[in-house]
Order: structure tokens, then C-alpha cells, then sequence
């Protein structure tokens, strides 16, 4: 019997070994990929390695953006209320206080706030820390007394805080305490303040020396290590307030008081739904959101938002997680039954499949995740938090680059150039994600990441995912898209990429090995074409707009179609009640309405229509146009008297002049310098709208569809080097609502300065630049189909303008004081385009879009090729822009560097 | 006996895989600390099996009838030195289990010998009581165990003080308790256990057993995606999902010695003692594991047939709590490193480093071949068939 008894013992021990060997089996052989990549995930890891930004310099090589290193001081607040003492009494006081009403006052940025804290939890008496209330806001009740006892949730949640703070701040055993504390809450018979329970048990308790005392001193020792913590934060927030130059409202204790208003938020919320906390901590639950277009930026959005929706929300959710896991369920067979693993495994859906740019995944807004307190802290201020980085606990520094604009920051008088290099930020929820970039990067570096060891066949995907996790978070944190102007237009060429170190490490994060690398792809440094000290004077030419107008200027090199200066000023009345708007507009690209060229369209018509001319094209009637014939014309140029012109009554020439018309091709360039419009207006009409069109073609003011083949070479939709303009709107555009003669005069023709400046470039050289921001990008010109005499017909016309036309009485003198200095001569013609008649401005005097466009030449070839608008002015082209070159070209004479280089051609 | 007699029959089977086994300890102690400022402790455990086997050949040769006779008096030296710790004990990791041997380098687990002191005294006790009624066959034996599992509870060792209760089962199966009375006696623990569950276990423990039912229902999604698992995986789950890693990630062959990653780079806590066998896992695989398990079943066989060659009660008896003792302690250990069941510090007889735990187990089998030598009845009758 005794034997037998003996081999049924046995036999227990056999099977209980055949069970073991059967768990061991089911580990080790059945899950054995999931445990083997766990393994992996353990200690290999992706370190990240930051790149550079590039860096954008004028054509000089002078810097206008570029990286600075610094650091930004972070808060973790989990971390702060969990281990800094100032976190940790304010916190067990403030649960207290919501265990005792429901409600808590307590608030960082009350400066007396931690000393009372920590009066109310020394004070809390252990029987009400025995907690045994039905419910955990059993205090909300009526009648409801302090020294009734709270939940027990509420009493473990402030006994275990409160235990914390007392032995972060006598820095003793916690561990040890927090079992003497609960020893004393269990035992009835135990009674008095939790203080006076931790010093009876401190006494000949090693660990917890510190508490070992009369109550005074122990107490004086308390209040010390708090006021030395509160003291130290104190310290670093008004050196990060008077250093950095921010406002109360960004103190540090200020996001300490949101922080802690949220957490509150979160433990209400949490307390008074189990299933809405549980369902909140999902991400799934964040990534159901957002694909239903629901975020919010704090708890207390989400607690505001109607109960009925929030629970058909999660109402739905949970629909919809069943029907996915049932769907997942029916298309896996042969998997186990209580622990697997491998549900929902790396095959489920392809790692690298083409993502959409938009998709932006949950991200939780609890209080692990380390928040900005203040960035780019100065390098001191950055020191000294990291001397005292121990002794506080959820501060932390972490390692930033800032985009510094080395010439100009605080310049309004490059305010322009601002605008032009334009700003990077950070990724943020609006636009592309850094999901998006991180897999786009990882998926294309085909061989990062394989290693040659025998891994499972889902692996490999896995951990590419792994690296695009690490991408992702990197980009998340560190990586800077540009916004706006050249950074945004360059980005990818700015940005570069940044690398990945495929390790394996220890526990203690200590590198053992490196299985792979992908190399850190510095950005690319970019050299615009932009000369700051033009950009400077020209900003400085431009100077104040007038009230609701703007200007502009664009500065070229008429061989290569750099861009030198670019400038462009706004200043818009705001709406009723509103302040006025002030500001540049981005590139020169201005905004205003109707921005039609008027007359600097004209040299572009003369040139076409000599053409056909001289092709004997059959739109052209006439060999020449004869002023002689026209209507009521006697051949000379009458001011203010209206001629008749089909129908219509037209001024023509400049108030109280006369001028001879010739009868040869002298008298185009006389109707250029002159702007008469009775001649463009029949040029326009011989050359028909065909013609018309193949004349903005031919300078690129226009796509060309109509005149097919055209454009080609000519129109441009961007600077060369930028992605695409910024500014607003098509930066040519014609307005088919507009007669044809009208058009010859440039109505209905909106072309932006720099498109402008650079047809006069065309004219300067007889080729069409592309127009160039940056310098890499090769210089293309397209020869014009204009010859020599033509183009010297023009340009006689627009010297004309300057000397003795339309421009004369603003610049003519300055253009022969040009002339004798330096050689070079100026040349241009003016526009004024009408864009609010007399007749329908309130003030009766209407507002025009007043034009100078041309370029300075010397000798041998041109130099610089402008133009200059300013916008709803009641002043003409000559009055109001020809001032702004003169300013700029004044500028450039006075600096003998810029005049050599600009003005007589003695380039570096 | 002469000692070669004593030699001539003593089971050199069940000595050879103590043997293989203390071997595979010492090899495996030093693969968990290899590299790390813990490496002394494999030669340490030599150390301790080397003192160890000399107290056990002395052991060996002492009549067993002396053990009947001061069975008592080491059950109640061992209830003392647990009832001393609390008052001379020190304290490690918040919990008094050790007695610290000034200028001897280590410190003394009473627990550990008490699990021989209570296989001695429930086989003194079951002696002349084959036939016993609830009482004497039963409710004294339980509380002859209770006590001092009482005494280690409150130290706290839950671990230590749940490898008593299948000596005691065993121990009373064998000297002939009802099956039937036993399993009551089971249920009612288990009802009792869950009935005390607010009181009798402190947090950490009902944290320990919450988290182990919460993994049961842990898939891959939520081990990645769900934040609770996550904290809870570097919290409370830390350490037995960090042995989970180690044994699945093994698979057939292991890593080899020496190259099990979660041992070498650290990520299992306490591997050397309480997570050895993870360890080995990692590195042997499931050929090394079973292997192991195979080792101490076979042990545990040899000294079921040494009892059962044992006509002698009292003998018979120790040797089957002996049996049940490491064997039990062997299992349930492999069963928490793969978290078959809640964590708990339980190290693996013969194979984990620690003095007391060694010198303890080889005393228990020294025992236990001191009475397989002996074969013959030399107490005289006792009324067994």
C-alpha cells in the first residue's frame, strides 16, 4: 500500500515534469519568433544621429540662415510629481483636498502654495487614512464631515504620496517608510498625523534617520530641503523670465500649474469611469479619433465635450475594435488559444506601404511626454539646470538647434529678405508627419537593416519598422521643415537627412556592438543669388508705403537672371475697428488687387510689332504706323487734348509738351518714350490678340497656350531653385475681358516686378533670362527673335523716356550725373495703369498702379535690370516709382564697392 | 554499519546526478554573472558545495536513528532561528530572511534548513501513526508545517514558504493520510487563501498575482500598443517577462553557453538565483531545459525508489519529503521562471547560487542516502505492512 502511495507521488511528479516540458515547448518552440524578436527589441536599438540643416548665404557667401546649437528645457510632469518634492507635496496635498471636497486651490504659481501643502499632509490624521468609504467622493455627500474616512482608492492614492514627499524630503527609505506608514493605518489602534506616526517609527530605524527626532527640528529639517528645492526653481524661472525675455504668463510654474490642472482633470475623469480611463489609455482609441477628425489639446476638452458623445464615441470604438478583431480572427488559423503573441502580427499589413502625406498618428497628450517649458535657453541658464538636473527630478535639458538668421534678425531694413529666406518649424499635426518622412527615408535605403543572421522570415520587416519608429521619433522631436520663402522651397535640399546607428546595447543602454549605419546626409548649403547689400539699400529706397498701398522692387543681373534685391512693402488698413497691417509681402510678390502693368507693357509690343513688320506678317496693315493718320491727330503730341480714337477720346504726351512725330521707325521710339497710347493702341489692333499674346509669349507673360510653341524656354511659373512661388496668386495674368488695345497698353496684364524687371532684361540683352534665387541652379537664356535694330529702336525709346519722356523730369538729371560718374546709363520706361478711375473713386481722384522698369547699362553690356511698382497711388509711374530706382541706384553710386561692381562692371 | 558497507550500498545513481546537477549550477551561475562584478559568485557556490558535500559525507554516515531522535530538537532550533530573525535578522530588499555571518563572507537562511527540520519532524511524527485519525494524521502535521511557514510568510518569503506544503502533502500521502482528507485539506487552503487575500498578502504580493492574471489575456497588440501593458511590462512585470524573453527566445538549441543576450547584456534581474533557470534556457534551449527537468525528475525517482526499497517508516518518510521537498522547489521554480505561475523568489536546488539554499539541499540528500544505505529495518517494528 505504501509503495503504492509512493509511485502515485511519483507519477504526480511525472506529469507535473510532462507539463512543465509542455509550457517549455509551447515558449520556446511555438512562440518562439515572438519571444526571439522581444529578445532583439530588448538590446538592439536605433540611435539617432541628428543632421545639419544647410545653410543659406547671399551670393557673397554672407550667412542668412543657418544652425545654432542649444538646449530647451523640458517637463516631464509624471516624473516632477512623482519624485521632486515640490511635485510630490503639492500633489499628496491636493489629493487630500479632493478626497476631503472634491476640490483642490492649490496652485504652483502661489508662492505660499508648498508650504501650506506640506502642512496639510503632515498633518493628515491615519485614521482617515484607513479610507473604507462606499465611494471615493463620499466627501461630496451631504453632512459629509473632514474626519469622515475617504474611498480607499482615494486614502492608498494620498497615503502613498504623502508617504512620498515625506521621504523624498528627509530623504529616507521610501520603501521602508511606506510599509511603517501602512503598518500604523492598519492598525486601529494607532492614532495621530501621519508625521507623528513616521517619527515614532523612525525611531532606531536606520533608514529612516533622517525623521529620527523631536518634532521641531524634524519639521525645521522638511521646511528646509522644500524651501531649497522651491528656492532653486524660483531661481531658474526668473533667470529664464529676464534672460529670455518672456512673459509671466510662460513661467515655468505657470506650465507647471497647466500641467497640474490637467493631470487633475485626468484623475476625475479617471475616477469617474473606470471604462473611459481604460478606453482613454489606448492608442487605438487616439488613432480611432483622429480618423474621425476629433482631437482636443487638453483633458478638460475631452471633459467638456457632451457626455452622450464622448460615450457614443467609445460606444463605437469598441464596435468597431470587435469587428476588426473578428475579422483578424477569421483570417488566422492554427493559432492557439489564451496567449498568443502572434495575433495581430507584423504581416498583417504592408510595412512600407505608400502612406498618404497627411497621416497623422495619435499622440497622447499625457504627462510622460516631455513638454517644451522654454526653447533655446541661454547656454548659462542651460548649465546650471544641468549642475542641479538630480535634485530635480522631470526638468531636463534636452539638445535643440535653433535657425539663426545671422544679418537678419531685428533689421527691418531686410525685412523683405526675411520674408524671402522665410522660416522652419517644427512638424506639427497640420501638415506633413514625420510618419510619413520616417518610412518614406527607411524604405528607401534598401539595404540598411538586413543583417545576416537568421532571423524569422516577419522580421526583417520588423525591424525596418523599427528603424522607421526611431526616424519617426527623431523627426517627431528634432526635425525642422521649412515653412516659409527659400527654406520651404528648398527644404529638401536644405534639410538633409538624418542617420541611424544600428546597435546593440545593454541594458544601461552601454554599446556592445553597431550591425549597421545609415550615414548622416548633412543638408545641402544653398547660395542664393540675393546681394544683402542691395537688398539693403533697395529695402531702404523702398522705405514707408503710404496708407493701403504697397510697393515693390526687383533687382536683377540681366545676363544671368539673378535675382540681386527683391523687395516688396504692404501697408493695408485693417478692417472696421481694426489696426492697420503692416509688413513686406514675401519675394515682392505683392497681393493687391489688379496689380495690371499699364505702359511698361508697351516696349514688349513695339518689339513684336516691328517684327511683323518686318516679316511682312499679315496682321500687320501697314509697313509703319503713321501718327499723321491717325484720327484728329496733326502729328504732334497734344497734351490734354482727347483725340478721338475709335470711338473713344485718348490722352496722350505729358502735360504742357509738344513733341514732333517723325514718320519713321524714330517715331516708336518717340511713342515709347512718350507713352502714347494711340499708338499702341493701333499696334495692338494691327498685331490682333494672336499677336498680341505671342509679344507677352516672347517675355514670358504668358504660358503660351494660345500661341503654341511660343513660351517655350521663356515662361517660367517659379524662380529657378524654388519649388514654386509664394506670395499668392499667378504671377501673370491676362484678364481676356479686356479690348485688345487695351491689352497693348498693359490693362488686364497683371505680371509681378521681378517678371517685369526681367522682360527688361530681355530687352538689355536681347535674350531672356530664366529668373535664378539660387546660385547652383545653371544659368539658361533664350535668345530673343529680335534683331539688332529692333532692339536698338526700343532701347533708344526707353532712353528717350528717361531723358527727355516720360521719366525725364524725375530722373533725367540724376541719369546724366550717372552718366559722368560712372559711365553707365539708365534707361526705362514708365506705366501707369488706372485701376480706380476718377470717376469711381469717392475722392475723385483715382489710384493707379504706378510703374519704372528698365535697366543701367554701360558701354559694353547691361548692368543691373529693375523694376519698381507702387500700388493704388495717385501719383503716375514717373512720379512715384521712378524716385524708388533713383533712391536705389543712388545708393549703389555712393558705395564705391557696389558701383565698381554694379555700375562699371568691375565684378570680383 | 561499517562505512563500506554504507558505501557498498549507497545509491551512487542518485549521487551522480546531484553531481551532474550541482555541476550544471556551478556552470550556469557563472554564465549569469560572467563579465559582470557578480563573477566571484560561481566560485563562491563551489565553495558552498564543496561544504556542502563534506557535511553531507558526515551526514551520510551518522545512523539515520539519530536523526529520529534529535528529529524534535532540530524542529524546534529551526523555529527559533526563524523567530529570531525578527529580532536579529537583517534586513535586504525590505524583507528579514538572512542571519549575516560576521567575517564569514555570507548569510544564514533559516528557511532553508527549516524545510529539512519539518521533513524530520513530520516523519518522527507519522512514525507510529499510519492509522491516525483527523487530528494526529492530519491537523497536528499541518500545524507541525504552519509554523514555521507561518514564521517565513511573515519574513515576508511567500516563495519560501510555499515549497512546505507539498512536503507536508507528500510526507502525509505516504505515511497514509486519505487522499480524499488531503484534497480537502487543499481546497480549504486555497479557500482560505482567497479569503485572506485582502489581508494576509501585502501589496507588492496581490500586485504579483493581479499582474499575472492580467498577462494571461496580453496579446501582441497590446504588448505594443496599449500603455498600461507597457508601464506594467518595465513595472511589476519587469522581471518575469524579461525570463519570459529568455526562455521563448532560446527556442530548440539556445543561444550556447555564454551568449544568452538577456543574461549578458543584463536584463534579467536576479538571474544568478532566482531567474537560473531562465538563464539556462536562454543559452541551452529546450534540448537544455528539458534535459534539466529530466535531471530532477530522475532525482526525484531515485529517491521515490529509495523509499520505496526503504522498509523502515521514519526513514521511508524522510526520504519522500526530501524528494518532495527539491523536487517541488525544482518545478515551482521552473513554473515562476516562465511564469506558469506569479512571481516569487524561489531558488532552484542545487543549481542557484546561495549557501543556505545548497548546503541545505545536499544535507537533505545526504539524509536521504544516508537512509538509502541502510535498507534494512533498524529501528525495529513499528506496526507498518
Amino acid at each position: 500500500m505504501s509503495r503504492d502511495r509512493i509511485r502515485r507521488i511519483a507519477w504526480v511528479f511525472g506529469l507535473a515534469a510532462v507539463v512543465l516540458v509542455g509550457w517549455l515547448f509551447r515558449l520556446q518552440v511555438t512562440q518562439h519568433d515572438f519571444w526571439l524578436e522581444r529578445s532583439y527589441r530588448n538590446r538592439w536599438a536605433f540611435k539617432d544621429v541628428p543632421t545639419r540643416r544647410g545653410d543659406i548665404a547671399d551670393r557673397h557667401g554672407v550667412p542668412l540662415a543657418f544652425d545654432a546649437p542649444g538646449f530647451d528645457l523640458e517637463l516631464t510632469y509624471r516624473t516632477f510629481r512623482r519624485q521632486h518634492p515640490v511635485g510630490l507635496v503639492l500633489h499628496a496635498a491636493s489629493l487630500a483636498d479632493q478626497g476631503r471636497t472634491g476640490i483642490s486651490q492649490l496652485r504652483y504659481a502661489d508662492a505660499r502654495a508648498p508650504a501650506r501643502a506640506l502642512d496639510a499632509i503632515l498633518s493628515l490624521p491615519v485614521r482617515w487614512l484607513r479610507g473604507g468609504a462606499a465611494w471615493p467622493r463620499a466627501a461630496e455627500l451631504p453632512g459629509y464631515a473632514i474626519e469622515d474616512r475617504p474611498g480607499d482608492a482615494v486614502a492608498r492614492d494620498v497615503r502613498i504620496q504623502a508617504v512620498a514627499a515625506l521621504a523624498s524630503l528627509a530623504d529616507v527609505s521610501r520603501s521602508r517608510l511606506a510599509t511603517l506608514v501602512l503598518r500604523a493605518v492598519q492598525d486601529p489602534e494607532v492614532d495621530g498625523s501621519i508625521f507623528d506616526v513616521a517619527r515614532a517609527a523612525a525611531a532606531g530605524e536606520p533608514l529612516l534617520r533622517a525623521l529620527d527626532g523631536d518634532a521641531a527640528t524634524v519639521r525645521a529639517r522638511l521646511d528646509a530641503t522644500l524651501g531649497a528645492r522651491l528656492q532653486d526653481l524660483r531661481a531658474l524661472d526668473d533667470r529664464l523670465l529676464v534672460r529670455t525675455g518672456a512673459s509671466a504668463d510662460a513661467s515655468l510654474f505657470a506650465r507647471l500649474d497647466e500641467a497640474f490642472v490637467d493631470h487633475t482633470v485626468w484623475r476625475q475623469l479617471a475616477e469617474r469611469s473606470e471604462a473611459e480611463a481604460a478606453v482613454l489609455m489606448r492608442s487605438s482609441f487616439w488613432r480611432f479619433l483622429a480618423e474621425q477628425g476629433r482631437t482636443w489639446g487638453t483633458w478638460q476638452e475631452w471633459a467638456d465635450w457632451p457626455a452622450a458623445d464622448r460615450a457614443a464615441l467609445i460606444a463605437r470604438f469598441h464596435e468597431e475594435r470587435v469587428a476588426r478583431e473578428e475579422a483578424r480572427a477569421a483570417a488566422r488559423s492554427g493559432i492557439d488559444l489564451y496567449f498568443d503573441p502572434l495575433r495581430g502580427g507584423a504581416g498583417d499589413e504592408p510595412l512600407f506601404a505608400e502612406l498618404p502625406e497627411s497621416l497623422e498618428l495619435p499622440r497622447f497628450r499625457d504627462e510622460e511626454r516631455p513638454v517644451r517649458v522654454r526653447a533655446r535657453i541661454p547656454h548659462d541658464v542651460a548649465v546650471w539646470v544641468a549642475l542641479l538636473e538630480e535634485r530635480h527630478p522631470g526638468l531636463s535639458l534636452r539638445p535643440a538647434v535653433r535657425r539663426e538668421h545671422g544679418v537678419l534678425p531685428g533689421r527691418d531694413d531686410l525685412a523683405s529678405l526675411a520674408g524671402l529666406i522665410g522660416s522652419v518649424g517644427l512638424y506639427s499635426p497640420e501638415g506633413r508627419s514625420p510618419e510619413y518622412d520616417a518610412v518614406r527615408l527607411i524604405a528607401g535605403e534598401d539595404e540598411f537593416a538586413r543583417l545576416d543572421v537568421d532571423l524569422p522570415g516577419a522580421f526583417e520587416g520588423v525591424v525596418r519598422q523599427s528603424a522607421a519608429n526611431a526616424m519617426r521619433w527623431h523627426l517627431a522631436v528634432f526635425g525642422r521643415l521649412g515653412r516659409t520663402g527659400i527654406e520651404a522651397a528648398l527644404d529638401d535640399v536644405l534639410s538633409g537627412r538624418p542617420g541611424l546607428r544600428f546597435v546593440e546595447q545593454d541594458k544601461r543602454a552601454r554599446e556592445t556592438q553597431m550591425f549597421d549605419r545609415l550615414d548622416v546626409s548633412p543638408g545641402r548649403d544653398v547660395t542664393t543669388t540675393i546681394d544683402v547689400r542691395l537688398q539693403r539699400l533697395a529695402e531702404e529706397a523702398l522705405g514707408v508705403p503710404g496708407p493701403d498701398s504697397e510697393r515693390a522692387l526687383a533687382l536683377l543681373d540681366p545676363e544671368t537672371g539673378d535675382v540681386l534685391a527683391l523687395v516688396g512693402r504692404r501697408h493695408r488698413l485693417g478692417g472696421p475697428g481694426q489696426p492697420a497691417e503692416e509688413g513686406w509681402t514675401i519675394g515682392a510678390m505683392p497681393v493687391a488687387w489688379s496689380p495690371y502693368v499699364g505702359s511698361v507693357a508697351k516696349p514688349l509690343v513695339a518689339l513684336e510689332y516691328l517684327r511683323s513688320v518686318r516679316e511682312g506678317a499679315a496682321d500687320a496693315a501697314a509697313p509703319l504706323i503713321d501718327p499723321s493718320s491717325f484720327p484728329a491727330c496733326e502729328g504732334t503730341w497734344r497734351p490734354d487734348e482727347a483725340i478721338p480714337y475709335r470711338g473713344r477720346p485718348q490722352y496722350c504726351g505729358a502735360a504742357g509738351e509738344r513733341h514732333d512725330h517723325g514718320a519713321d521707325a524714330r517715331s516708336t521710339a518717340d511713342a515709347i518714350a512718350e507713352s502714347c497710347n494711340i499708338y499702341f493702341f493701333e499696334a495692338a489692333s494691327r498685331l490682333g490678340p494672336a499677336g498680341l499674346l505671342r509679344a507677352y509669349a516672347r517675355f514670358g507673360w504668358h504660358p503660351g497656350d494660345d500661341v503654341s510653341g511660343i513660351a517655350d524656354g521663356t515662361y517660367q511659373d517659379r524662380l529657378d531653385g524654388m519649388v514654386r512661388l509664394y506670395g499668392g496668386g499667378p504671377h501673370v495674368e491676362v484678364d481676356s475681358a479686356f479690348p485688345v488695345p487695351k491689352k497693348g497698353i498693359g490693362y488686364g496684364l497683371a505680371v509681378w516686378p521681378v517678371f517685369v524687371a526681367r522682360a527688361y532684361a530681355g530687352i538689355a540683352t536681347g535674350a531672356l533670362p530664366r529668373l535664378r534665387v539660387v546660385r547652383d541652379v545653371p544659368a539658361v537664356v533664350t535668345r530673343m527673335p529680335y534683331t539688332d535694330e529692333e532692339l536698338a529702336v526700343v532701347r533708344e525709346g526707353l532712353a528717350l523716356c528717361v531723358r527727355s519722356g516720360t521719366a525725364r523730369r524725375q530722373l533725367s538729371g540724376f541719369a546724366e550725373r550717372l552718366r559722368a560718374a560712372h559711365g553707365a546709363v539708365l534707361v526705362g520706361k514708365t506705366g501707369t495703369a488706372e485701376v480706380l478711375s476718377a470717376a469711381r473713386d469717392p475722392r475723385g481722384e483715382g489710384l493707379n498702379n504706378a510703374w519704372f522698369a528698365g535697366y543701367v547699362a554701360d558701354e559694353q553690356r547691361p548692368r543691373l535690370a529693375f523694376a519698381a511698382v507702387v500700388y493704388r497711388t495717385e501719383d503716375s509711374g514717373g512720379l512715384a516709382a521712378a524716385p524708388l530706382v533713383q533712391r536705389l541706384l543712388e545708393g549703389i553710386a555712393s558705395d564705391p564697392v557696389l558701383a565698381a561692381e554694379y555700375l562699371r562692371g568691375e565684378r570680383p | 554499519m561499517s562505512v563500506g558497507k554504507v558505501l557498498r550500498h549507497i545509491d551512487w545513481w542518485v549521487v551522480l546526478l546531484i553531481a551532474t546537477i550541482s555541476a550544471v549550477g556551478v556552470l550556469f551561475v557563472h554564465s549569469a554573472t560572467y563579465g559582470s562584478e557578480l563573477e566571484a559568485l560561481a566560485r563562491k557556490q563551489v565553495l558552498f558545495l564543496c561544504a556542502g558535500t563534506v557535511l553531507g559525507a558526515v551526514v551520510v554516515f551518522v545512523p539515520y536513528a539519530r536523526f529520529l531522535r534529535g528529529a524534535w530538537a532540530v524542529y524546534v532550533l529551526a523555529v527559533l532561528a526563524l523567530v529570531g530573525l525578527f529580532f536579529f535578522g537583517s534586513v535586504l530588499n525590505g524583507a528579514r530572511r538572512w542571519y549575516r555571518m560576521p567575517g564569514l563572507g555570507f548569510a544564514l537562511q533559516p528557511s532553508e534548513f527549516a524545510k529539512l527540520a519539518v521533513v524530520l519532524a513530520l516523519a518522527a511524527w507519522y512514525r507510529f501513526r499510519d492509522k491516525a485519525g483527523l487530528v494526529e494524521g492530519l491537523l497536528v502535521p499541518i500545524g507541525i508545517t504552519a509554523l514555521p511557514v507561518g514564521l517565513v510568510f511573515l519574513q515576508p518569503d511567500f516563495g519560501s514558504s510555499l515549497t512546505f506544503w507539498p512536503i507536508l502533502f507528500a510526507v502525509s500521502y505516504a505515511a497514509g493520510v486519505p487522499g480524499r482528507r488531503l484534497c480537502a485539506f487543499a481546497a480549504t487552503g486555497m479557500a482560505l487563501l482567497i479569503v485572506a487575500w485582502s489581508t494576509a498578502l501585502a501589496e507588492y504580493q496581490k500586485t504579483r498575482v493581479r499582474v499575472w492574471f492580467d498577462h494571461l489575456g496580453w496579446d501582441r497588440t497590446a504588448v505594443e500598443g496599449d500603455p498600461a501593458v507597457r508601464e506594467m511590462l518595465l513595472g511589476d512585470a519587469y522581471q518575469p517577462w524579461q525570463a519570459l524573453i529568455a526562455i521563448g527566445s532560446g527556442g530548440i538549441q539556445g543561444y550556447g553557453y555564454l551568449q544568452g543576450p538577456q543574461s549578458r547584456f543584463d536584463f534579467l534581474p536576479y538571474r544568478y538565483g532566482d531567474y537560473i533557470f531562465a538563464v539556462l534556457a536562454e543559452e541551452v534551449g529546450l534540448i537544455g531545459s528539458v534535459g534539466l527537468i529530466a535531471l530532477y525528475l530522475l532525482l526525484v525517482l531515485g529517491l521515490f525508489r529509495i523509499a520505496a526499497r526503504t522498509r523502515e517508516r521514519f526513514g521511508r518518510l524522510v526520504v519522500v519529503g526530501v524528494a518532495a521537498w527539491l523536487g517541488a522547489q525544482a518545478f515551482l521554480h521552473i513554473a515562476v521562471c516562465a511564469w506558469m505561475l506569479p512571481a516569487t523568489g524561489l531558488p532552484l536546488p542545487l543549481v542557484s547560487q546561495g549557501g543556505s539554499v545548497t548546503v541545505a539541499a545536499v544535507l537533505g540528500l545526504a539524509v536521504a542516502l544516508g537512509v538509502g544505505a541502510r535498507p534494512e529495518p533498524v529501528l525495529g517494528a513499528d506496526g507498518y505492512s
